[in-house]
């Protein structure tokens, strides 16, 4: 699948894009892991967290709720050391800059670092893995919708919508594609296509491009950090009742998302407890309609392709009853893992929220559910008999 | 004395008595304590003092038995001899004092509270009630107030293996409260038996108790009502959440006092308040082995009650756990899931006191 995958020129800029939900937090982890492993192979993998946080922010002068926007010349001095790494491969990463709506700010991102050395790459991931998993996050992020309600808005809705753009622009790829491809020449954008069931295609990918040994940027063992549809409720009627009380942002930064989720997250789903549901019936055409859309406009971009399109049309999928949807019930564990995260966080001694920073270094937020954990032993061998790395390997070649 | 019905004409005590009512937990004494709480000045109106002013001696109580419940600091001594003062002053033809922290203290303690208040004007009620019922009620009291983190089933291996005359220790705390030798061994040694009262419960008739009461302070029937009370009960699961929360304050070593505020006063409350769920049941009542060996015991209390010599207010007949319907089926394993309604209002109810903003101010700082 990634055979057609060549190292970029030595000094090239790999930026990848995200999108937000694609894998990105787990193929961030083993390149912040690894970096310097990657030094030694001539890879600079920059910043002291596992991706861009205020760079991006001040690039695209937006943060997250709660969180100030840092100044556009964060980004600008970081742009500016990056131009000066011409000795190395430079690879970045922020999702942020997968749901840029602006050109101009995708056209400054390819001006400051350099258009001639810029290759971007995105993830595409099947509607039906992406869907369920978006709501998700933004439920752990105030969202007050159901998942039902969410999905009506995002496939019945239009630009007006929040809910409609905040998905779209990232995951519509010809629009996403198109901040980008209007300047860059389409040979340096790669799109690499998923359906979570083989985990280890971007790691291989990102280790073709940067000319890395075969294998060094593996995934840890993926301790599933999703929630369960059950835990999701509970946080959703939360959020509820946050924005009733017009309780702050700082206490939901505090109390929900390094309390309760992290908490829920790390102990896992609890006996009874399931997983957000794929799709429920009424949407299945709306999103295979898009789905075989959106293959046709990946063949007809001309851009790098990695992996098979055909793994983003849907599948067949199992029902989804009501209670699926709306479930009114959660596991006694989960339950006391909740409060005990508000507790947790409620004793921990009080620290003040001074910068997006912050939070990278946390252990539930360096995790990813998005990458399935089906072995890519097919692609390995695949990869193994074609690749054509100039650099040192860390196992031979077995053909 | 002989069993007298609870009905009995001539259960008035003398003038100048002071009744103390030591519970124990879990047989009808908050209802009561909110009955004559509510009724303060016209039972005063009748002759009947009720100290102090908050609807039970909780705090008097721990101050004389020189320990509090886990997560109040120590209560001064001067809180209890504040309450004796006020009965001595008093010209009320009788006194009430009720605590179901009274039902642990020991001989030393008892023998304060005779010497404090009067042998000769002290009387000491407590209330018995079935034992299969009691013991579901009091391992969800001690999972929402005493730290308990042992499952329904734990609790009732490790309370009916004990011997109730002789049970020592944390796992067996139970008996401390609840055995009736104790009780006897404790108040025999400074009371003469007329002074000792055990009013058995009718669980058929919620005013019983309060009637037989009534009673013995000589007020008009119907003047205590412990009905008002709205039941406080959780339900099996949203106790099984707490008993979890317990477990987890144990294993992180978090302070009792966050317990107290966090959990007791928060989490609990909220659980007690929210709507029954769908899907929600009650802690059901012991079965099979567990069931016989109940039998046993009430068996025990029964015989010990009728040949004691004190006064037993209410044939303690219907109080007979009877093992005949005892079956070899499993126990109901403890609920895994709950109703989302409940555990929402209970993170509500939290949120609403840990946020920066609440006037409540950060945990740290809060005192119990």
């Amino acid at each position: 699948m990634t055979g057609n995958v060549a190292a970029l020129p030595e000094g090239a800029v790999l930026l990848h894009i995200g999108p937000y939900k694609t894998g990105s937090t787990a193929i961030q982890q083993a390149l912040f892991d690894h970096r310097e492993d990657l030094a030694t192979y001539g890879v600079l993998y920059p910043g002291r967290w596992r991706r861009l946080f205020r760079e991006g922010h001040a690039l695209m002068q937006w943060s997250p709720r709660g969180r100030p926007v840092p100044p556009v010349s964060v980004w600008d001095d970081f742009a500016a050391g990056i131009r000066e790494r011409t000795d190395v491969r430079v690879c970045l990463s922020t999702e942020d800059f997968g749901r840029i709506r602006e050109s101009r700010k995708a056209h400054k991102v390819i001006e400051d670092l350099g258009p001639e050395r810029l290759h971007v790459i995105a993830v595409v991931r099947a509607y039906h893995r992406l869907m369920p998993s978006h709501w998700q996050e933004r439920v752990k992020s105030h969202e007050l919708r159901s998942y039902d309600d969410w999905l009506h808005e995002l496939l019945e809705g239009d630009e007006s919508s929040e809910v409609y753009r905040s998905f779209w622009t990232s995951h519509d790829v010809e629009y996403m594609t198109s901040r980008w491809l209007d300047v860059l020449p389409p040979e340096r954008f790669t799109l690499v296509m998923t359906d979570d069931s083989d985990r280890s295609l971007l790691p291989r990918t990102f280790e073709r491009l940067l000319g890395l040994p075969e294998g060094l940027l593996e995934p840890e063992q993926s301790t599933n950090a999703s929630l369960s549809m059950n835990a999701v409720e509970v946080l959703r009627r939360v959020n509820n009742e946050f924005a009733a009380r017009g309780w702050t942002d700082r206490d939901y930064v505090r109390l929900i998302q390094e309390g309760m989720v992290r908490e829920l997250q790390q102990s896992g789903r609890g006996e009874g407890d399931v997983p957000v549901p794929p799709l429920p019936g009424w949407a299945r055409p709306l999103v295979a309609e898009r789905s075989v859309r959106r293959v046709k406009v990946i063949e007809k971009l001309g851009v790098n392709v990695v992996g098979d399109p055909a793994c983003l049309l849907l599948p067949d999928l199992p029902e989804v009853g009501e209670q699926d949807l709306a479930p009114d019930r959660i596991s006694t564990e989960a339950s006391a893992t909740a409060v005990a995260g508000v507790v947790a966080a409620a004793l921990r001694p009080g620290r003040r929220q001074a910068a997006g920073a912050r939070r990278p270094g946390k252990s539930a937020a360096s995790r990813d559910p998005d990458l399935g954990s089906a072995s890519g032993r097919q692609l390995l061998g695949e990869l193994v008999r074609r690749t054509r790395s100039k650099l040192r390997r860390r196992r031979s070649a077995t053909d | 004395m002989p069993v007298r019905p609870a009905d009995d004409a001539d259960l008035l005590l003398p003038p100048g008595s002071v009744l103390v009512h030591i519970g124990p937990f879990k047989t009808g004494s908050s209802a009561l304590q909110q009955a004559l709480h509510a009724r303060r000045s016209q039972i005063r109106d009748h002759g009947v003092l009720y100290p102090g002013t908050t609807y039970r001696h909780l705090r008097e109580a721990a101050a004389v038995m020189g320990r509090g419940p886990r997560g109040v600091s120590d209560v001064p001594e001067r809180e209890w001899t504040d309450l004796v003062d006020e009965i001595q002053r008093s010209d009320a033809a009788r006194s009430v004092v009720s605590s179901e922290g009274l039902s642990t203290a020991g001989r030393r303690v008892v023998k304060r509270i005779v010497d404090d208040l009067g042998r000769d004007r002290l009387h000491v009620v407590r209330v018995e009630r079935r034992l299969d019922r009691l013991l579901p009620s009091a391992w969800q009291e001690r999972v929402k107030s005493s730290n308990e983190s042992r499952t329904y089933p734990e609790f009732l291996d490790d309370v009916l293996a004990a011997d109730p005359a002789t049970a020592e220790g944390r796992r067996v705390s139970f008996w401390a409260a609840h055995s009736l030798e104790k009780f006897l061994d404790r108040w025999r040694s400074a009371l003469p038996d007329d002074h000792i009262h055990v009013v058995v419960a009718d669980d058929s008739d919620p005013r019983g108790t309060a009637a037989v009461f009534e009673r013995m302070l000589g007020l008009p029937a119907g003047m205590l009502d412990p009905t008002q009370r709205p039941n406080s009960s959780l339900s099996w699961e949203r106790t099984e959440v707490c008993r979890r929360l317990n477990e987890v304050f144990d294993e992180r070593g978090w302070p009792d006092k966050m317990r107290r505020r966090l959990l007791q006063n928060a989490v609990v409350k909220a659980f007690r308040e929210a709507p029954a769920g769908a899907h929600e049941s009650r802690i059901p009542p012991v079965t099979g082995d567990r069931l016989r060996r109940t039998a046993e015991l009430s068996a025990a209390r029964i015989h010990l009650l009728t040949t004691s010599g004190i006064d037993v207010i209410g044939d303690p007949e219907p109080t007979r756990v009877v093992a005949g319907s005892a079956t070899s089926e499993p126990d109901a394993p403890p609920p895994t899931t709950i109703d989302i309604a409940p555990v929402v209002a209970a993170l509500e109810e939290l949120i609403s006191r840990v946020q920066s903003g609440s006037r409540q101010g950060t945990p740290a700082e809060v005192s119990s």
